[in-house]
C-alpha cells in the first residue's frame, strides 16, 4: 500500500498538499485505521488492556475468589505446606482453592499474589514512564530548538547521565536515604518505599527519550513552516507550544509505549536484587527471585510469575512496534 | 565479653537473620496441644529426634595412637567447599567454630576433645593430662608429651606454650577469646596489665620450671582452665612468630601442614612429617591432603555434593549446611540421607526483650506467649532445622536441662498473652522489631511475627536496618527496639561461657558492643553466677548452672525459641564421617577415602 507522508499536523488543513484522500481525515484517524489492520498490534492491545483490568480490580477479583494476598493460608492451616515449608500437594500445591498453588515459606496464595503483583508492577511502570517521558520531552525541545552551546551541554549532561553506574548507586544508598527520611520510632511508610524506586528508576531512565525528542526537534526545527512562525514574528514560547509540541506526539507516545516495558523489567530486577519493593506488597521481581531459589524442588511457582512477566512485557513492546508502525509508516519493518 | 552477637558463628544466613523459633515440639516440649494435622505436630524425620544424652567426662589417662576407624584406609584426596574463607588461623586470632575445625588438624594445644558420638571425652593432647590443680584452680601444672614436635622437626617445648598464651594479650589479635588473659588479670581490663610479648616482657604468672613443664598461677580459682586450654592452649615458637603473617601461615603442630594458600580462593593441606602418630591420642590423619575450596555459594556446593562428579565424589563442606531449598529432595532421598551428619548444634537462638523499654514482666511473658515459634520453624525449614527449645543453654552443654517452665503450645498462646498484656494495662503497646530489608527470609519472619503478636493485642512497627549495623545497634544498651534475635553458642559445654556473658549484669557497658542484649541486670543472679564459676567438679557446676537458667528465664529477658540443629551432606566417596558436637559441623577427624 502507498500512504503519503502525514502532513505536519500543527499546520492549518488548508496548507496540506492535495495528496490527502479527503478533507474529513485527521492525521490522528488515519493511524487508528493503520493500527486497526495490524492484527499483532489489537492482540496485544487486548493483552495489555486484560493486565490493566486485573490490576484495576484486583480488591473485587479477590472478593469473588476469596482470598486475599496476604493472608499466610499455609501457616496458619495445616497440611498445604510440608514441615519444612514447600508445599505439600503435586505442582506448586494447585488445586480449585489455590488456583496457582500456594507459596513456599508464608503459604500466601500465588493467584493473588500475582494479581496484586500487577498493580505493583504496573502502577510504577506508569509512574516512571509518565515522568521520564514528560522531562524527556522538556529536555530534548529545549536541547534541540535552543541548539548551539545549550544543545552541547544537554549533550553531555546525558552523557554523564548514561554513564552513572545507577544499580550500584541505588543499592548502596537507599538504606541510606530511608534512614534518612524516617524516623527510628515509626514504620517506614509504603510510599516512601515506591517514592524511592520511583525516582531512581526515573534518574536512570530519562535519557533516551530525551535524546531521541532531541533529534525530531532538530530535523523539525529547519522545516520551512517553522522558517514561517519565525518570520511572521511568533515567539519562541508559541513556536515550542503551538508549532513543535504538535509534532512530537507520535514519538512521543512511541517513546512512552517502549518504555513501559522496560520499566517492568527494571522494577522486577530491583526487587530480585532486593533493593525493589518490599514485603508484604506484592511484587513480582521478588516472586522470580523466590522462585529461583526454590526452582529444584516447586518449580511450579518461578513459573507464574515469570509468564506473567513475559506476557505483559512482549504484549507492552509489541504494541509499542504497532503504535510506531501506525503513527510513523516511514519506518518499515 | 568483647565480641557482639555469635561467638562462633552458625554456617548459613540462620543464626544471624532468623529471629526465632523454638522449643520443644518432640524434645519434651512445649505440651501437645499442636493438632495432629499441623505440621508443627508431624514428626521429624531425623533420626537423631529424640533427645541424645550428652556424656562428658574428663579423662587423664589417654595415650596415642588413637584407635583405628574399623574400614579406614590412608591416603586420598579429600576436598572441601566453604562458601567463605577462614578469616584468621593465628592460634590467638581463631574464634569462628570453623576455624577451629581447620585449626585441629593443623596445631595441637594442651588440651583436646575426642569425641564419639554425644561421648565427649576431655584429654590432654600436646599435655599428659587435662592439668593438675591442689588449691582449687588457682595453681595449675601442666606436663608435655614425650616426641612432640613443630613441623621444622624442632621438639615444642615448654617455653613455646608460654609464649603462645603471652601472645593471646597483644591488643592487635583482639579477635579470640578472651577467658585466659582476664582470669590471669584479674579483670577483663587485662590490656593494663599485660601487654603480650611484642614489649619484651614476659609474663610471671606462667612459670616453666624445665622444658616439660608449665605452671600457671591465677589471681582467683579458674577450674574451667581445662577446657580453656583446647581453645587457648595452643603453643607458638618465638623464633617462627611471623607476627601478622603467621595468621596467613601458621607452623603445624599437627598432622597437617599449609601446602599453599590464596585468601578467599583456596587451601591446600598436606601431611606433616614430623607428626608422630604415637604422641597423638585424638587425630587419625587418614587422607594424604585436604584442599580447600572457597568462594561458591551454598546452594551450588550442595547441589555438587548431591551429584557427586567427579572429584565432588570424595568431597565435603565444612560449615555450609543444607539449604531450606533442598531440605525436602535430601529428607525423601535415603541416598543423601545415608551420607548425611547430623547433630544439635551448640548454637541456641532466643529473642532478646530491650529490658531498658520493656520493664513490666507481664508484657515480657506475653511476648513470650504470642510468640509464633513453630510457624516460624516451618519459614526456616522445618523441625530438621533444630528442636523448639525450652532452656537456654545448648542440648551439648554440660548439665542442660530442658524442663518446661511456661507449657506454651508450640504455636503460641495468643489468649494467654491478651490476659497478661490486659493484666499489665498494656493491650496495644507497640513493639518496634528490627529487619534487614535486603533478605527476604528476614523480611518474611517480620510478616509471621507480626501477625501473631498483633493476634495477641501488640502493635507491632518493623523497622528496616542493615544486618551489620543491626548488630551494632541492639547492642547498645540506648537503642529503641523492643525484640530482636540472639544467638549464641558456648566456647566450651560450661555455663561458664554462656550465663555471665550474657546475663551479667555488671557486664553492661554504655555504647555498642554488649553481649546481653536484653540489658538484664539482677545483682542477685550476678552473685549466684559468681559462686558458681568456682565449683571445681564440672557436673555439679551444670547443675547449678541449670538452676540459673531457670531463675533467668523466670523474669524473661529472653525467651529461648530453637535449639538449631545442622545437617551437612558428603560426598559418597567419603567414609567415617561425624558430627563435631563441639564445634558445630562435620569434623576432619575420623574422615577416610574409600578405596
Amino acid at each position: 500500500m502507498s500512504i503519503a507522508a502525514d502532513p505536519p499536523a500543527g499546520e492549518p488543513p488548508a496548507e496540506v498538499s492535495g495528496s490527502a484522500p479527503g478533507p474529513t481525515r485527521s492525521p490522528a484517524r488515519i493511524a487508528w485505521a493503520r493500527f486497526r489492520r495490524d492484527r499483532v498490534g489489537v492482540v496485544s492491545a487486548a493483552a495489555v488492556a486484560l493486565f490493566l483490568v486485573v490490576a484495576l480490580l484486583a480488591p473485587v477479583i479477590g472478593w469473588i475468589y476469596g482470598r486475599n494476598p496476604y493472608t499466610t493460608y499455609g501457616v496458619n492451616q495445616g497440611g498445604l505446606l510440608t514441615p519444612s515449608g514447600l508445599p505439600a500437594h503435586r505442582f506448586g500445591g494447585m488445586s480449585s482453592g489455590f488456583w496457582l498453588g500456594v507459596e513456599p515459606g508464608l503459604g500466601r496464595d500465588v493467584f493473588m499474589q500475582l494479581v496484586y503483583g500487577a498493580r505493583t508492577s504496573l502502577f510504577i511502570a506508569f509512574a516512571v514512564s509518565t515522568i521520564t517521558t514528560i522531562f524527556g520531552v522538556l529536555f530534548g525541545t529545549v536541547a534541540g530548538y535552543l541548539g548551539g552551546r545549550v544543545d552541547w551541554i544537554g549533550g553531555r549532561i546525558i552523557d554523564i547521565a548514561l554513564a552513572f553506574p545507577g544499580l550500584l548507586l541505588l543499592i548502596t544508598m537507599s538504606p541510606i536515604i530511608e534512614s534518612k527520611f524516617s524516623s527510628p520510632n515509626t514504620k517506614l511508610p509504603t510510599w516512601m518505599r515506591f517514592a524511592v524506586v520511583i525516582i531512581v528508576l526515573s534518574v536512570l531512565g530519562w535519557m533516551s527519550s530525551a535524546r531521541l525528542i532531541r533529534g525530531q526537534v532538530l530535523s523539525l526545527r529547519e522545516r520551512e513552516f517553522i522558517d514561517a512562525a519565525r518570520m511572521s514574528g511568533a515567539s519562541t514560547w508559541r513556536i515550542v507550544r503551538r508549532e513543535l509540541l504538535p509534532n512530537l506526539w507520535s514519538p512521543t507516545l512511541i517513546v512512552l509505549s517502549l518504555s513501559i516495558p522496560a520499566v517492568i523489567t527494571g522494577e522486577a530486577a530491583l526487587s530480585f536484587l532486593g533493593v525493589g519493593i518490599l514485603e508484604p506488597i506484592p511484587d513480582w521481581g521478588r516472586m522470580v527471585k523466590n522462585g529461583a531459589d526454590v526452582y529444584s524442588t516447586d518449580p511450579t511457582y518461578l513459573i507464574a510469575p515469570g509468564a506473567a512477566l513475559l506476557i505483559l512485557v512482549i504484549a507492552l513492546n509489541l504494541l509499542g512496534d504497532s503504535l510506531r508502525d501506525a503513527l510513523d509508516p516511514k519506518s518499515t519493518r | 565479653m568483647r565480641h557482639p552477637l555469635p561467638r562462633r558463628r552458625i554456617a548459613g544466613p540462620l543464626a544471624l537473620l532468623c529471629a526465632a523459633v523454638l522449643s520443644g515440639c518432640q524434645f519434651g516440649g512445649h505440651g501437645a496441644s499442636a493438632a495432629a494435622a499441623d505440621s508443627c505436630g508431624v514428626q521429624s524425620t531425623s533420626p537423631t529426634a529424640t533427645a541424645a544424652p550428652y556424656n562428658y567426662r574428663l579423662d587423664n589417662t589417654v595415650n596415642g595412637p588413637v584407635a583405628q576407624v574399623p574400614g579406614a584406609r590412608t591416603g586420598g584426596i579429600v576436598t572441601v567447599y566453604d562458601a567463605d574463607d577462614y578469616p584468621h588461623l593465628d592460634p590467638a586470632r581463631i574464634y569462628l567454630n570453623s576455624e577451629q575445625s581447620v585449626a585441629f588438624v593443623l596445631s595441637r594445644a594442651l588440651t583436646q576433645y575426642v569425641q564419639h558420638g554425644t561421648d565427649i571425652t576431655l584429654v590432654g593432647d600436646l599435655a599428659t593430662d587435662t592439668g593438675r590443680t591442689t588449691d582449687g584452680g588457682k595453681n595449675w601444672t601442666y606436663t608435655l608429651r614425650d616426641g612432640v614436635a613443630w613441623e621444622d622437626g624442632s621438639p615444642i617445648t615448654s617455653a613455646d606454650v608460654k609464649y603462645g598464651l603471652e601472645r593471646e594479650f597483644v591488643s592487635g589479635y583482639s579477635e579470640g577469646p578472651t577467658y585466659f588473659q582476664s582470669w590471669i588479670a584479674g579483670t577483663d581490663d587485662f590490656g593494663s596489665v599485660y601487654s603480650g610479648p611484642y614489649a619484651g616482657k614476659t609474663l610471671d604468672a606462667i612459670a616453666t620450671p624445665d622444658d616439660k613443664t608449665i605452671v600457671i598461677t591465677f589471681k582467683n580459682p579458674e577450674p574451667d582452665l581445662p577446657f580453656d586450654m583446647a581453645l587457648q592452649g595452643v603453643p607458638v615458637k618465638a623464633s617462627k612468630d611471623t607476627r601478622e603473617a603467621y595468621d596467613q601461615h601458621p607452623l603445624s603442630s599437627g598432622p597437617y601442614k599449609i601446602a599453599s594458600r590464596e585468601i578467599d580462593k583456596s587451601m591446600v593441606l598436606v601431611r606433616n612429617s614430623a607428626w608422630k602418630p604415637d604422641t597423638d591420642p585424638i587425630r587419625t590423619a587418614y587422607p594424604d591432603q585436604f584442599v580447600f575450596n572457597f568462594g561458591e555459594p551454598e546452594l551450588q556446593t550442595y547441589q555438587r555434593l548431591i551429584g557427586a562428579a567427579g572429584s565432588d565424589a570424595t568431597a565435603i563442606t565444612l560449615s555450609d549446611v543444607v539449604p531450606h531449598q533442598l531440605l525436602d529432595q535430601v529428607l525423601s532421598s535415603p541416598d543423601l540421607l545415608a551420607r548425611s551428619v547430623v547433630s544439635v548444634s551448640p548454637f541456641v537462638n532466643f529473642e532478646s526483650i530491650n529490658t531498658k523499654r520493656i520493664t513490666d514482666v507481664r508484657v515480657r511473658k506475653a511476648l513470650m506467649y504470642a510468640w509464633p515459634y513453630c510457624q516460624l520453624r516451618q519459614l526456616i525449614g522445618g523441625a530438621d532445622t533444630g528442636e523448639l527449645a525450652n532452656a537456654l543453654s545448648s542440648p551439648t552443654l554440660l548439665g542442660h536441662a530442658d524442663d518446661n517452665l511456661y507449657n506454651i503450645p508450640p504455636r503460641g498462646d495468643p489468649a494467654m498473652a491478651r490476659e497478661l498484656l490486659t493484666a499489665a494495662g498494656q493491650l496495644g503497646r507497640t513493639i518496634l522489631v528490627p529487619f534487614d530489608p535486603q533478605t527476604e527470609l528476614s523480611q518474611q519472619i517480620v510478616i509471621i511475627a507480626k501477625q501473631a503478636l498483633e493476634a495477641a493485642g501488640f502493635k507491632v512497627v518493623e523497622k528496616p536496618v542493615d544486618r551489620k549495623r543491626q548488630n551494632d545497634q541492639v547492642g547498645n544498651p540506648s537503642n529503641p527496639y523492643d525484640l530482636y534475635p540472639t544467638a549464641w553458642s558456648a566456647d566450651w559445654p560450661s555455663g561458664a561461657t554462656v550465663y555471665p556473658p550474657l546475663w551479667d549484669g555488671r557486664l553492661i557497658h554504655a555504647g555498642p558492643g554488649n553481649s546481653d542484649k536484653s540489658f538484664f541486670d539482677d545483682p542477685a543472679i550476678d552473685a549466684e553466677m559468681d559462686q558458681v564459676k568456682t565449683i571445681v567438679d564440672p557436673i555439679e557446676a551444670g547443675k547449678r548452672w541449670a538452676q540459673i537458667d531457670r531463675e533467668i528465664r523466670a523474669q524473661v529477658p529472653v525467651f529461648p525459641t530453637i535449639y538449631f540443629r545442622s545437617r551437612q551432606i558428603y560426598g559418597p566417596g567419603i567414609g567415617g564421617a561425624t558430627f563435631d558436637n563441639i564445634y558445630g559441623e562435620i569434623s576432619l577427624n575420623y574422615l577416610y577415602v574409600k578405596s
